[in-house]
């Protein structure tokens, strides 16, 4: 894209990056020779439009026709905007401290959907993870809080923000101080309004107070260079990775950003069979875990050990009698230099990190643009503990008078003594913030905060990419103020003079903005996403090694071991009530709606859950048993999920449910874990079970220990993988019984002739991580409605995508484990197609599997006869009735009433909008990359390639021609368009 | 002489060395006799028991209706299904009762064909059987759809949406052949019927009974001419009504066989399905008539050599089934296919392992005990046993429907069906239908085909040889 075509359009508006660089603005929405007034052109002069007007009234007067009736325009037109025509916004999500570029599709004025900005530098193709799009539910939700609090009682904007502001004079009167605690985040100018608000209100103290804080990392930068920071590392350069409890690809913000990187380097073919090699050291079954290509299953206490080892073999030349030590540190010495890295789980200890640099320092990958880089860190990620556990202290000495909580919710995710002491010493509390959670309820006074979509504000990405977050809409919910915007109005009230004459922070982030980078377009920055010019400059920093014996071991003792890790959908339980996030399947054990303990087979006997390890039907039985873990810190009572390839002695549960207070959907979903410690490892105390039962609902774990007599289904190869070692040995990894001599699939009918398009998908399972964001993508563009608990557990779940994961090897330790997505096939020969008796189902020329929602009746017999199960039947109405929930919902996409079948379409929406756009311009195709699915555009591995199938230089031509491809069930000969990819385990020694 | 007597004399005579027939009317009524014998039943007063009974069913079909505008109001949901599973009980109880109704028309087209003269006396029950049977089916099929408001969608008729239905599906098929198969079954009912209705309006007292009998007669005056015509309607219903035995089930398994689920693409259900539907027909028969007999006294027309030779049919059916049931694994092992073995395996060892085995030993186990004369004339056993062919019988379709559907191809997609009590009361409810529709037919038309039955009386054979006094040649 050439600077000179972005400059020469003026307009803000804009609808893709690639709409711009082609020089198509706003006029290009239009066919040539449209206009908006039909009469504008037509020549038809007010005398003679009037003559007629009168001679038709004349008329209809005249005849005895049912009264007539008037539609009457609207008068005022949505400003800028084309009804039936989306408008584009770029913008930015900052997910907790790392800035994802966002593009929010808007209709009519109303935001309908999130996804990842191409134009931002270090996303692909829009890509974008589930958090993010699913944050667009909880613009509309109905939980929101909408009126401020004052002592419990519904109050003005102006009286609780004077509240607030009171209880900082007093502090300051009694000289006392006032603790204002915020968030991880990644905005510069957010940093600087609150040194700002602090060098106006002298007596206020900042303290960053995330939900999961973990600073092993931080404290370990600061020993080794002198940066206090976390440091991101580039995997796209990494060709060995030793993941020891580094859940990168999981629950992780990072994800998305990893995910791109490393998945870049997971699709070898014949051709070019480098492939990067993944090992992991864990004792929960990650998603990580499961790309592995070898992984070790390790207990708490040996996680740091393994590290002591593997630093002793590469760094110290020793030799180690762990042969998991050795072949990862033989592989990690034989990779090029500056290609071999080792990552450390957040929640370790400095020492582990320390350790880890120290590994990657010998390796020749850290420095300057290497993979471990000083200068690539997150914004806002230095250590926390220190300061969280002063200001405690302060708090418990009495010298806090007021705490205000900015968008935190420490009643819920603190420890214990933080908050005893906020609830006992401090004086007054306040809070700002979306929801009325349970912080807001222990609150003298509370003040609703906007959504990101409705506010400004700024990021800088990891990478030091800087973007402008715009609002794309007013606020809801009655129009409330962002968090900034409060916050300058408090510190107006404190101090007159703050801010001088900036009234809001729109004005601020524009100044701010203006201010750093004066050579700034306003106008292009907000339309593209990015400050041009940005970005970080690689710096070497020094790196002190010797530091490392001085930092911090972790004393995690040999008994049985919590593991509280941050949950995959909710994270740390911010957006606990948001469906679309409750309802995801975790990748590893496929759970909605609730957090469990997970343990091993061998943990369930301990326990006294199961009879034998080995006894499949006994484990199964072991499963949805409650029992109660006690800490020193607290006790909980979960469900038992016997989870394969887990740590004995070990229990892993998630944080992020067991939310009290935060609305409809997320109270009483699981329990808090928070209760038991912070993030990370935890010596338990007790666990026992509590004789009751909790049902967990599963989208994918009836028999997934194959606990049926004779199950050989297990082994069916519908999921194929390949060792790379095999890869050039492989021709096709179909059977050949479904060809006749010539290749051709074995018909007793001709084949159908597509002259136009022919859409099709490959699917690469060797890249997909099974983040799940794909999920979440084509929820939010095809209405997908949420079912709830109980209906998931009859097995009612209605997504059309879903990742089906099988484990393969044995159930303590399954050797890999591959990530199939599953959708509609839309198979050529499709058997849901011939026996509806209605003809609601059927086949287009363009080879889509379509079905009309309206012909249906549902006698589901679609269903029964799919053979991969992709059809979803409407049982009941799911829609959520709630306004304004239905402003989320896509207009391209039909709403399905009960008592239909739904299923995935390949976006025949956005199909549909390319071949207008191929139209308008005068192409009889569209041409590849126009059309893309929702899924395939989130996805942050490329992993889902759609196109057409009848263009041979189209990417997904090519792709089908990998040795690597198979259809699933081809030997049922019902011919998929969508072609997967096997994966590929890198055997290499 | 008593009927029991008789029966006696039977008995004896039976094991004796003489070759003779069992008389098939019992007692030496006289032609009169039976007519009036059978039409006192519609002209006796209704008692509290009959009363009691009917408002019991009355009740059981209400509650099944409740269930039903529950679903319907509400949406498929209320029941048990899910994702896999898009079939349950609803479609096992649509293919339990049209398999009910086959016992009706193999009695009263391919025995009659047969000249099975066994049959008049049972062929009236059998045949308001398969109707009841149908109706229930067809409640059960138009109920069972996601909106059943649009269930005319189904059927082939011109419209403002230039929609035609799709001929390929199989439901498509079923539509057709359910109609047919109501629509002749009811016809060659009634037209059955015609003779006896005639002598009901003679008979009856009533005024209101006599006109509504008289309409139903269509004006028969039992001349020569009318029966000639009568005989002549009769033989081509029948012979349009045999190859509906075959076809109506053969067609009903095609829903399945279609289908390229393992476990549903065999070609061996039409046959199956057939000899499966008779097998569950006769054991509904004979549930009903054994009590039907004992509580308006038909021991003279409905004999234990009925019941011996419908007892032969259970067993000769029952055994096909059984072939079938064992055949299906041979022929899964011998197709080589990885998911036809698995399937069967799961059949029989899976988590639906006690609907199999309780399917096996009710159609397979059970019926072996009529290889024995003696049990084969046994009533309260062949009752028990009729009672397990019922309940073997609607476990071998919902074993067929659940079995499949709950671990198809993918592992993935695996999942578990069990019923909520609105479907349970929807299957109560078309009993309640059922038993409901019986009750009032034995009450108001002649249960057994009185013209019929004079031609097989004892008296009215030519080679009758039997040294009493014949008296109503």
């Amino acid at each position: 894209m050439s600077d000179r075509q972005l400059h020469a359009s003026t307009n803000p508006l804009w609808k893709s990056i690639d709409e711009l660089a082609e020089g198509r603005g706003e006029t290009a929405e239009f066919a040539p020779g449209t206009t908006t007034s039909a009469l504008a052109d037509s020549g038809v002069s007010r005398r003679s439009f009037m003559a007629l007007v009168s001679a038709s009234m004349a008329l209809t007067a005249a005849a005895c026709r049912r009264p007539e009736q008037k539609l009457v325009p609207s008068v005022k037109s949505l400003q800028n905007a084309t009804p039936g025509l989306p408008i584009y916004y770029a913008s930015v999500y900052s997910h907790r401290n790392v800035a994802y570029g966002a593009v929010v599709k808007t209709r009519e004025g109303r935001p309908i959907k999130v996804t990842g900005n191409s134009a931002h530098p270090g996303l692909v193709r829009g890509a974008a993870n589930a958090e993010m799009q699913a944050s667009l539910l909880s613009l509309y939700d109905p939980d929101r809080v909408r009126r401020p609090k004052v002592g419990g009682q519904q109050s003005s904007f102006d009286a609780a923000a004077t509240k607030m502001a009171g209880a900082i004079s007093e502090a300051a009167a009694a000289g006392k101080k006032v603790a204002m605690f915020i968030d991880e985040h990644c905005s510069p100018t957010y940093t600087q309004l609150l040194n700002e608000f602090i060098a106006s209100v002298p007596n206020a103290v900042v303290v960053t107070l995330p939900a999961v804080v973990r600073d092993g990392a931080a404290i370990a930068n600061k020993a080794v260079f002198g940066r206090d920071a976390q440091i991101v590392p580039d995997l796209a350069q990494a060709s060995v990775i030793v993941s020891v409890d580094a859940d990168f690809l999981g629950a992780d913000t990072l994800a998305l950003y990893h995910a791109t990187r490393f998945a870049g380097k997971r699709t070898p073919s014949k051709a070019n069979a480098e492939m990067s090699h993944l090992t992991v050291v864990e004792s929960q079954y990650s998603s990580t875990g499961m790309n592995a290509d070898v992984r070790i299953r390790t207990a708490p206490s040996q996680i740091e050990a393994f590290l002591q080892d593997l630093h002793a073999v590469v760094v110290g030349g020793a030799t180690s009698s762990n042969a998991a030590v050795s072949a990862a540190a033989k592989r990690l010495k034989n990779a090029t230099v500056g290609t071999g890295v080792v990552l450390a789980g957040a929640h370790l200890s400095s020492h582990a990190h320390g350790l880890a640099l120290a590994i990657n320092g010998a390796l020749g990958s850290v420095g300057a643009g290497k993979i471990v880089d000083a200068s690539r860190t997150l914004p806002n990620s230095g250590e926390k503990g220190a300061a969280i556990a002063d200001i405690t202290s302060q708090m418990e000495s009495g010298v806090i008078h007021a705490a205000i909580f900015l968008d935190v919710n420490p009643e819920y995710s603190a420890s214990r003594a933080f908050k005893n002491a906020i609830l006992k010493k401090v004086a007054f509390r306040g809070t700002i913030n979306l929801y009325d959670d349970e912080t807001s309820q222990i609150s003298d006074a509370s003040i609703p905060a906007a959504h990101w979509l409705e506010s400004w504000g700024t990021a800088v990405s990891p990478d030091g990419y800087v973007s402008v977050q715009q609002p794309v809409i007013a606020p809801l919910c009655d129009g409330v103020p962002s968090l900034q915007d409060t916050l300058i109005a408090i510190g107006k009230k404190v101090n007159a003079g703050f801010l001088g004459s900036t009234a809001s922070y729109a004005d601020y982030v524009k100044g701010a903005m203006m201010a750093a980078y004066p050579t700034m377009n306003w106008v292009d920055t907000l339309q593209i996403g990015v400050v041009a010019g940005t970005g970080r400059i690689a710096s070497d920093a020094p790196m002190n090694v010797d530091a490392i014996s001085g930092l911090a071991k972790a004393s995690v003792g040999t008994g049985w071991v919590l593991m509280t890790v941050p949950s995959n959908a909710l994270y740390d339980g911010r957006l606990a009530n948001n469906g679309w996030l409750q309802e995801l399947p975790d990748p590893v054990t496929k759970v909605t709606w609730d957090n469990v303990a997970m343990i091993s087979p061998a943990m369930a006997v301990k326990l006294g859950l199961a009879s034998s390890a080995e006894d499949l039907k006994a484990l199964s039985k072991a499963n949805e048993n409650v029992v109660a873990i006690t800490t020193k810190e607290g006790s909980v009572e979960l469900p038992v999920l016997v989870q394969p390839g887990m740590a004995d002695d070990t229990i892993v549960t998630q944080l992020g449910y067991g939310r009290t207070a935060c609305g409809t959907i997320g109270v009483g979903i699981g329990a808090n874990a928070f209760t038991l410690g912070a993030c990370g490892y935890h010596a338990v105390e007790s666990v026992t079970a509590t004789g009751a039962r909790h049902r967990i609902a599963t989208t994918q774990n009836h028999h997934s220990l194959g606990e049926t007599p004779g199950d050989t289904q297990n082994e069916r190869n519908v999921a194929q993988k390949l060792m790379l070692s095999d890869l050039a040995a492989v021709t096709s990894l179909e059977p050949d019984y479904i060809k006749d001599e010539a290749g051709k699939p074995l018909s007793i009918v001709g084949e159908y002739d597509y002259k136009g398009h022919r859409w099709g998908m490959v699917i690469d399972m060797s890249s997909c991580t099974g983040c799940s964001s794909c999920v979440i993508a084509c929820q939010s563009e095809n209405n997908i409605p949420i079912v709830g608990k109980e209906q998931v557990l009859l097995g009612r779940e209605m997504h059309w995508i879903r990742l089906d994961r099988y484990y393969s090897g044995s159930l303590q330790d399954p050797s890999s484990t591959v990530i199939e997505p599953m959708l509609c096939q839309h198979c050529e020969n499709a058997p849901c197609e011939n026996v509806c008796p209605v003809a609601a189902t059927t086949h287009s020329p363009e080879g889509l599997n379509e079905m009309t929602y309206n012909r249906c009746v549902g006698t589901r017999y679609c269903l029964n006869n799919c053979p991969y199960k992709v059809r979803r039947f409407n049982f009941l109405n799911y829609k959520d009735e709630r306004q304004p929930l239905d402003l989320v919902f896509n207009p391209e996409v039909s709403g399905r009433m009960r008592g239909i079948m739904e299923k995935c379409t390949f976006c025949v929406q956005r199909l549909h909008e390319a071949k207008w756009h191929a139209r308008d311009e005068g192409r009889a195709r569209v041409k590849d990359g126009e059309a893309i699915t929702a899924c395939q555009e989130a996805c942050p591995a490329g992993a889902i390639i759609f196109g057409d199938a009848n263009d041979a230089a189209s990417r997904i031509s090519v792709a089908r021609k990998s040795e690597r491809s198979f259809h699933v069930l081809a030997e049922t000969n019902t011919r998929p368009s969508v072609t997967y990819l096997a994966k590929v385990i890198n055997d290499r020694a | 002489m008593t009927v029991v007597q008789e029966q006696e004399r039977l008995q004896a005579m039976a094991h004796g060395d003489e070759p003779v027939r069992e008389d098939l009317v019992l007692g030496n009524p006289t032609m009169r006799d039976v007519t009036a014998r059978i039409a006192s039943i519609v002209e006796s007063k209704i008692t509290m028991k009959y009363l009691a009974t009917l408002s019991v069913t009355g009740a059981m079909a209400a509650w099944g209706l409740f269930a039903l505008y529950y679903t319907i109001t509400t949406g498929i949901g209320v029941w048990g299904l899910n994702n896999p599973i898009g079939w349950g009980w609803d479609i096992t109880n649509f293919v339990f009762w049209i398999g009910i109704g086959h016992a009706g028309t193999l009695i009263s087209a391919i025995l009659f064909l047969f000249r099975q003269k066994w049959r008049t006396a049972i062929n009236r029950s059998a045949e308001a059987m398969t109707i009841f049977a149908v109706i229930c089916a067809l409640t059960m099929v138009l109920s069972h759809t996601g909106r059943p408001w649009l269930f005319y969608w189904l059927l082939p008729y011109p419209n403002q949406m230039a929609m035609w239905v799709n001929f390929r599906s199989p439901l498509m098929w079923d539509v057709f052949a359910v109609n047919t198969y109501f629509t002749v079954s009811a016809l060659f009912w009634f037209v059955g019927l015609i003779p006896d209705l005639a002598t009901l309006r003679n008979y009856v007292k009533s005024p209101i009974a006599k006109k509504v009998y008289g309409v139903l007669s269509l004006g028969w005056t039992g001349s020569t001419r009318s029966w000639h015509h009568y005989e002549i309607a009769y033989l081509i219903l029948a012979g349009i009504s045999t190859p509906l035995v075959l076809s109506v089930h053969s067609v009903v398994s095609f829903d399945f066989t279609v289908g390229i689920l393992p476990g549903w693409h065999t070609t061996i259900f039409p046959p199956y399905f057939v000899a499966g539907a008779i097998f569950s027909g006769f054991a509904m028969v004979m549930t009903l008539l054994v009590i039907t007999r004992e509580i308006l006294d038909l021991k003279q027309f409905i004999t234990l050599k009925h019941f011996e030779n419908m007892n032969k049919i259970m067993l000769a059916t029952g055994m096909m089934v059984g072939y079938a049931y064992i055949l299906e694994f041979f022929i899964a092992w011998y197709s080589g296919s990885d998911w036809e073995r698995w399937i069967f395996i799961n059949r029989a060892f899976g988590d639906y392992a006690w609907a199999y085995w309780t399917m096996f030993i009710c159609n397979v186990v059970s019926p072996q005990v009529f290889w024995f004369k003696s049990a084969r004339r046994n009533i309260p056993l062949m009752f028990v046993i009729s009672i397990f062919i019922n309940i073997g019988m609607w476990f071998e379709r919902f074993t067929i429907i659940a079995t499949t559907l709950h671990h198809d191809f993918l592992p993935a997609s695996w999942g578990y069906y069990s019923p909520t009590w609105v479907e349970i009361s929807i299957f109560i409810g078309t009993f309640g239908i059922f038993l409901s529709l019986f009750l009032l037919f034995a009450k108001f038309v002649p249960v057994i085909a009185i013209a019929e039955i004079k031609s097989i009386m004892p008296g009215a054979q030519p080679t009758h040889h039997h040294d009493h006094d014949g008296d109503a040649h």
